[in-house]
């Protein structure tokens, strides 16, 4: 279908996303079909809801919210196929602090957050089994939305330690960091490919912000939309399409584009619904 | 109080003559001091210690002194409780006058105080010059008052990442909250929390709108 027109590749056509739909108090997670349509409501909540991120098997979503006021990471359990959710979203955690950005290990076990607190934003690697937690950057300064490699050996991150937002590489065993984009005022939102050939991110060039991908081998940045603030991309199970949140009319949709930047497609919600966080699910197996 | 120094002082008068045996309390009560039966049991002990007059004048004199001291114990331990009941009255009311001062204060419209919210640049927790007096105003006032509790809330605009947008609210927070430490509030006055881009002010997608999300707001607590 309209995959089929934009990669011609037919493998990502029965899989989902998850995006938000914001209402003034209140936010609504959804699972979609891959190209947007058919939504389905599956949990609702007064307080905003962002940065939902599959489990690499499809069977969870993890995402953020509020409560008593400060993020927290939660998961909820899902039925992939049925685009509904089976069970209560529980919190990771609280860690003391703000919990945000989570990135799943490949192996669904844990998952990387960032935990903010005493005016420092560090990325720490959380146990699902037993909550026990791993402290992996260490610094005073911002380091958030951590994306774990397909290998499970890497994280790339967003830091602000040179005054700006840039992307960062680390090994997940030992302190390694270092940066990978130098071009471009502020770039943040990393998200490895399914193959850590690349990293989606957006970059904002003191105009506008738009979604680009920075190539692991070359280290060049190439701009792929030309929205004004284009942010949140999520990397289809094929590496071939990027989705991400754009703006019509102030309102949020999700727009999609093609990892060669020619191909483009917009989703609009039903009812002017705005709408924000797309991701990505994994492939389903049969 | 009058009834209760008649009352030490009848016992004196009334043991001028006892015995050493006679069994001293003060606090006894005025029926039985002046109860027939006692009065019998007072001249019985009399009887008793005849002979030993010497012994039992000093003795007397004794017990005499040691009711006085007793009556002054009282005496003293009355006064002590007065001024204890002053002094949480006074305490009292210096805590109603505080807390009608810190309402009064923050509920002036044309004061420093009165301004809860400062403002930054695109992508900056740096406290800009002209919010310095407002800063000043807040941390003075935590200082005089450490019993008063504040939330500082960190916001931004929607442009960017949201999850750094959600770290760098924190930071506009934090360090709204350490100028005031600074300044001499206490740590544990001041809560921080970020909402990031998710809790806009404003609307509008204009620059005047974004501006005006770009902000740490002081919330006071009751």
């Amino acid at each position: 279908m309209i995959y089929e027109k934009l990669t011609g590749d037919k493998g990502i056509f029965r899989t989902k996303i998850a995006y938000v739909i914001r209402a003034k108090d209140q936010s609504t997670l959804v699972i979609a079909d891959s190209d947007g349509h058919n939504p389905r409501e599956v949990f609702s909540t007064n307080e905003p809801i962002l940065s939902p991120r599959w489990s690499p098997d499809g069977s969870q979503i993890a995402f953020v919210s509020f409560a008593n006021r400060k993020a927290a990471v939660h998961v909820v359990p899902v039925d992939y196929e049925r685009s509904r959710v089976t069970g209560k979203p529980k919190i990771i955690g609280p860690y003391p602090g703000s919990n945000s950005a989570p990135s799943w290990s490949p192996d669904g076990k844990s998952l990387a957050i960032a935990i903010s607190k005493d005016g420092k934003s560090n990325i720490f690697i959380v146990s699902l089994e037993d909550q026990t937690k791993r402290q992996i950057t260490n610094n005073r300064w911002i380091n958030t939305e951590p994306s774990f490699s397909s290998d499970g050996r890497n994280i790339v991150f967003t830091s602000d330690r040179t005054g700006r937002p840039q992307i960062y590489q680390t090994a997940v065993q030992a302190v390694s960091e270092v940066r990978l984009t130098y071009e471009g005022r502020y770039n943040a939102s990393p998200q490895f490919s399914p193959k850590d050939d690349f990293v989606a991110l957006i970059h904002y060039d003191e105009r506008k912000f738009n979604v680009g991908t920075l190539d692991m081998k070359s280290g060049v940045v190439q701009i792929l939309t030309n929205g004004s603030l284009d942010q949140s991309p999520s990397i289809s199970p094929n590496g071939k399409v990027i989705v991400y949140a754009s703006e019509a009319n102030g309102r949020g949709i999700l727009r999609f584009v093609s990892k060669n930047g020619r191909a483009k497609l917009r989703y609009v919600g039903p009812k002017g619904d705005d709408i924000r966080e797309p991701s990505w699910g994994p492939f389903i197996k049969d | 109080m009058t009834i209760k120094i008649l009352l030490v002082t009848g016992l004196i008068a009334v043991c001028v003559g006892c015995s050493s045996k006679t069994k001293m309390n003060a606090d006894i009560e005025q029926r039985d001091l002046f109860d027939g039966s006692d009065r019998r049991s007072f001249e019985q002990s009399a009887e008793l210690v005849e002979g030993s007059e010497v012994a039992s004048e000093a003795e007397l004199r004794a017990q005499q002194d040691e009711l006085k001291r007793e009556f002054e114990r009282e005496e003293q331990r009355l006064l002590e409780e007065r001024a204890k009941l002053d002094a949480e009255n006074a305490e009292k009311q210096e805590a109603m006058q505080r807390e009608t001062d810190i309402k009064e204060r923050l509920t002036q419209n044309d004061s420093l105080l009165s301004q809860r919210s400062i403002f930054y640049d695109f992508d900056s927790s740096v406290i800009k010059q002209e919010y310095r007096p407002l800063v000043e105003a807040h941390g003075n006032f935590l200082k005089q008052y450490p019993s008063v509790r504040i939330r500082i809330e960190g916001n931004c605009d929607d442009r960017g990442s949201r999850e750094y947008n959600l770290a760098l609210g924190q930071s506009r927070a934090e360090q709204l909250k350490q100028a005031l430490v600074r300044i001499g509030a206490r740590q544990d006055q001041i809560d921080v929390v970020s909402y990031g881009a998710e809790r806009p002010f404003a609307f509008g997608i204009d620059s005047d709108s974004r501006s005006k999300n770009r902000r740490s707001d002081l919330i006071y607590i009751d």
